[in-house]
């Protein structure tokens, strides 16, 4: 009888039927050329083909319609033909377009898309998708997202930190527009310095990245694109208020001088003036303040030749934290009250500059800058910390093809200036990085088959001397529906190990480091399957993937040695992660998407002679995410529940007796809920996160004595806020 | 000359008074009062008729709308004690289309998709 039913659910899960036909030809919108090697394709079903010598394509219908057929070509904006229904011909005009950024597609229902194209495994997460837990900024835009991890980094700082395949965030790369984002002194604070309404859309590749980015990614690279000007709405407006005493403001407004020339302006301002201590433990939860943020930007387009976007980004954050009577410097000079000021500046400046090439719409030049001053003063009681970085990254990359479309590739010359001074307690510590670097990589793409990247980068740092850094990722659909992916590469960093260990601020720890610091290299493989089928009439995808991570060299941060000590020192021995993670998304009705997902991670790190399990990394967690929206997206409604596995804590052993804490974390599970009512121009949310209050009761060692030798507010498995309700408004005007 | 300005207005407004009351002409009405109006449009697709449908549902007073790509009719059914058809016209106008003789709002319309412009080859 089992059998018998399995054997049902693999036909049925391979049941490939065959269809009509839907037939086009592909031309240029100004000559009616015909465009060779377009790609056209499938948006939900993922499936696709590529025109002809002629530009003609025949593509079967997908299995469930209606569907959006995506039209591309390189050099040439994409173009996208709504809800077909039924076999057609059409004739699909392409318009030519300086290619910036490689075209990102994204569907505006589907909130979430994996793909069967790129030969990275990754996914995009669009608008719809952020908007499920609209509150607030960057880090909380992984709430429902099973591939990053997001915690509270400390129990006093209230900065969050992501995880991906278990290791530091600092190991992902993270773009702002493909040019340098969360990096540097801002690996901790930077995700609440990107506003979420600011943000279009977040693409997570897993495994390292494009060499064409730089040497940094090793466990993945996550993109952030903003919102732009050909896309946004005129105006804008968020508002925001949490039961935790969190307000927040978005406005955004953009203007269109004429057919080139288009701005748009991104504002945010947030306070949290409520004193939260949850678990009474004396402490504030987060830590009470405000931030003031603008980014400008502007657009210029003139089709087929030349597309230039510049801006500006300013950010003022001021944050006080620590004990809850906590008020002025003055008593915590004294030591009298316990207190933590977070004060962050930063002013940048970016530009890219695309070129086409008239006639040849596969070639183009593309220019990509940035510039940023970065500040960053802070005290936790007695300690302090002043860290101050420059910036300066030049990126000039060349997109063509070898022979025919079949063939593509990217070269390219960087430039990374990173001035650093950072001066912790009494000492300081400078250094200048000056990386030239060049680029090369080749992409051999059959759609709907075979693609494969290869490239290669090498750097030369003044530090650090010669950096070569190999990676290749492979993708092939061993069936329609089924792409299977391997990667494999080289990534490299230098670690900024006070500001990544900024947590042990909020301790009573001695940072040592016993030895000068050599860059961190890793070796990261990946294998990936991405299988699409039908349940009944619901499409529904499987992926599975498993990544390990090799560290030739690692800063290793040691809070086992000694509870009074953070040592740093470099790796003596092995230290890898192997990640497992199985995600299944279902849609039984047009509406209603469920998701589950299922995550192993096995974090270890030669600690002092002994390999032992990295504290604070669940090696179990489980997703599930719901989302039902009714027609016309008047009512939606989201849930996500999350299931965290015991975590291994740093260890208490040398404290005294009545300090010692477990050394593992149960487990638990939080909830979190929003529904969303749309009306003509604005739409209202209401929201709950961790509904059930669960909380991590105990956060602070020796909460009695904050200047006293034991005190440890940086053992943070589980959550430090109980249950807050929010609710906000946004207003638009297209 | 402000007099025959006023009586030039007059008789604009009088004339397209008139005009409009001829389409209104064309509404039935169901068994609990609701009217139903039939309003041709300038959709050429079926994003078109996501379009137009999306704006009707969030439309103060419309109950159910349904549009026919081939003929570009749409039907709109809604309560006339809480909209009318020239504010259901006013609405189409606004995200880009033509309504009966009302044309399309320029903006809205500069802003449509390629494929969803009256030259848009399907």
């Amino acid at each position: 009888m089992k059998f018998k039913i399995w054997i049902t659910t693999i036909i049925l899960l391979f049941a490939v039927n065959t269809y009509a036909q839907i037939k086009g030809v592909v031309v240029d919108k100004k000559d009616a050329t015909a465009l060779v090697g377009a790609s056209a394709y499938w948006l939900q079903s993922q499936k696709g083909t590529t025109t002809n010598s002629q530009g003609v394509f025949e593509l079967a219908l997908p299995p469930r319609l209606p569907d959006t057929l995506v039209i591309s070509y390189i050099g040439y904006k994409t173009d996208t033909l709504l809800n077909i229904r039924s076999d057609k011909e059409f004739v699909i005009r392409l318009t030519p377009s300086a290619n910036l950024n490689e075209a990102v597609v994204t569907d505006q229902k589907s909130s979430v898309s994996f793909n069967m194209i790129d030969p990275f495994n990754k996914q995009s997460l669009g608008k719809a998708e952020l908007k499920k837990a609209a509150c607030c900024n960057l880090s909380e835009s992984f709430e429902t997202n099973p591939t990053v991890d997001v915690n509270y980094s400390d129990a006093i700082s209230g900065s969050k930190q992501i995880k991906m395949l278990g290791l530091d965030g600092s190991y992902a790369q993270l773009t702002k527009e493909m040019l340098p984002g969360i990096r540097g002194l801002n690996t901790n604070y930077g995700f609440s310095h990107i506003p979420g309404t600011w943000v279009d859309a977040i693409e997570i590749t897993k495994g390292v990245g494009s060499v064409s980015l730089g040497y940094e990614s090793m466990s993945g690279h996550i993109n952030i694109e903003l919102d732009k000007p050909e896309k946004a709405e005129r105006l804008f407006v968020n508002l925001f208020a949490g039961d935790a005493g969190r307000f927040e403001t978005n406005v955004h407004a953009k203007h269109k001088f004429n057919n080139h020339w288009s701005t748009l302006l991104l504002t945010h301002a947030n306070s949290t003036s409520k004193r939260n201590d949850f678990n009474k433990d004396g402490f504030l939860d987060i830590p009470v303040g405000y931030q003031y943020n603008v980014l400008n930007r502007w657009r210029y387009d003139n089709p087929g030749k030349l597309l230039a976007t510049f801006g500006i980004h300013a950010l003022y954050d001021d944050r006080m934290g620590g004990q809850s009577s906590f008020k002025n410097k003055q008593e915590n000079d004294n030591r009298s009250v316990y207190g933590v000021n977070i004060n962050t500046k930063q002013l940048e400046a970016f530009g890219k500059l695309g070129v086409g090439f008239a006639n040849q719409p596969y070639k183009s030049l593309l220019l990509s800058s940035s510039a940023r001053v970065y500040e960053h003063n802070a005290y936790y009681g007695f300690k302090t910390y002043r860290g101050n970085e420059q910036t300066g990254y030049v990126n000039l990359s060349y997109h063509s093809i070898l022979g025919n479309t079949d063939y593509k590739f990217k070269t390219g010359v960087s430039f990374l200036y990173d001035k650093f001074d950072e001066t912790y307690n009494d000492s300081n510590f400078k250094r200048s990085e000056i990386v030239p670097g060049i680029f090369g990589e080749i992409n051999y793409d059959i759609p709907g088959k075979v693609n494969i990247l290869a490239g290669v980068r090498i750097d030369y740092h003044n530090l650090y001397g010669l950096m070569i850094n190999p990676r290749i990722h492979i993708k092939y659909n061993v069936f329609r529906y089924t792409a299977f992916r391997i990667s494999g590469g080289r990534g490299m960093r230098v670690a900024n190990p006070f500001i990544e260990n900024a947590a042990t601020m909020a301790s009573s720890r001695n940072v040592l480091v016993l030895e000068k610091l050599n860059p961190e290299v890793a070796w990261n493989y990946g294998t990936s399957i991405t299988h699409s089928f039908k349940i009944g009439k619901g499409n529904t995808t499987i992926l599975v993937d498993f990544y390990r991570t090799d560290f030739e060299n690692q800063v290793i941060a040691d809070l086992y040695t000694n509870h009074a000590q953070l040592l740093l020192y470099n790796l003596k021995g092995k230290s890898y992660s192997n990640s497992f993670q199985t995600e299944i998304i279902y849609e039984p009705l047009k509406k209603l998407e469920l998701r589950a997902a299922y995550k192993y991670q096995d974090v270890k790190a030669t600690y002092n002679d002994v390999l032992l399990t990295k504290p604070l990394v669940a090696k179990h967690r489980i997703l599930f995410n719901a989302a039902y929206a009714t027609k016309f997206d008047k009512w939606k409604y989201d849930a996500t529940l999350k299931w965290f596995g015991v975590q291994q804590l740093p260890s208490t052993a040398d404290q005294p007796h009545n300090l010692h804490t477990s050394s593992k974390s149960p487990n638990y599970y939080t909830v979190n809920a929003q529904v969303t009512r749309a009306f003509k121009k604005w739409e209202m949310y209401v929201g709950v996160e961790n509904a059930f209050n669960y909380m991590q009761h105990h956060q602070i060692v020796d909460a009695a004595n904050p200047f006293g030798n034991h005190f440890d507010a940086s053992a943070i498995w589980g959550p430090i806020m109980g249950r807050v309700i929010y609710t906000g408004l946004r207003w638009n005007l297209k | 000359m402000k007099k025959i300005v006023i009586a030039l207005l007059a008789m604009v407004a009088l004339t397209l008074g008139a005009k409009a009351q001829k389409l209104t002409d064309s509404l039935t009405y169901t068994k609990d009062s609701l009217a139903i109006a039939n309003i041709k449009t300038s959709a050429v697709c079926d994003m078109c008729k996501e379009t137009i449908e999306k704006a009707m549902a969030y439309e103060k007073g419309v109950k159910k709308s349904d549009l026919n790509v081939e003929s570009k009719i749409l039907t709109v059914t809604f309560d006339p004690k809480k909209t009318s058809l020239e504010k259901i016209r006013i609405a189409i106008s606004k995200v880009g289309y033509d309504a009966d003789g009302l044309a399309a709002d320029k903006n809205a319309y500069d802003n449509l998709n390629p494929c969803c412009k009256k030259d848009a080859i399907h």
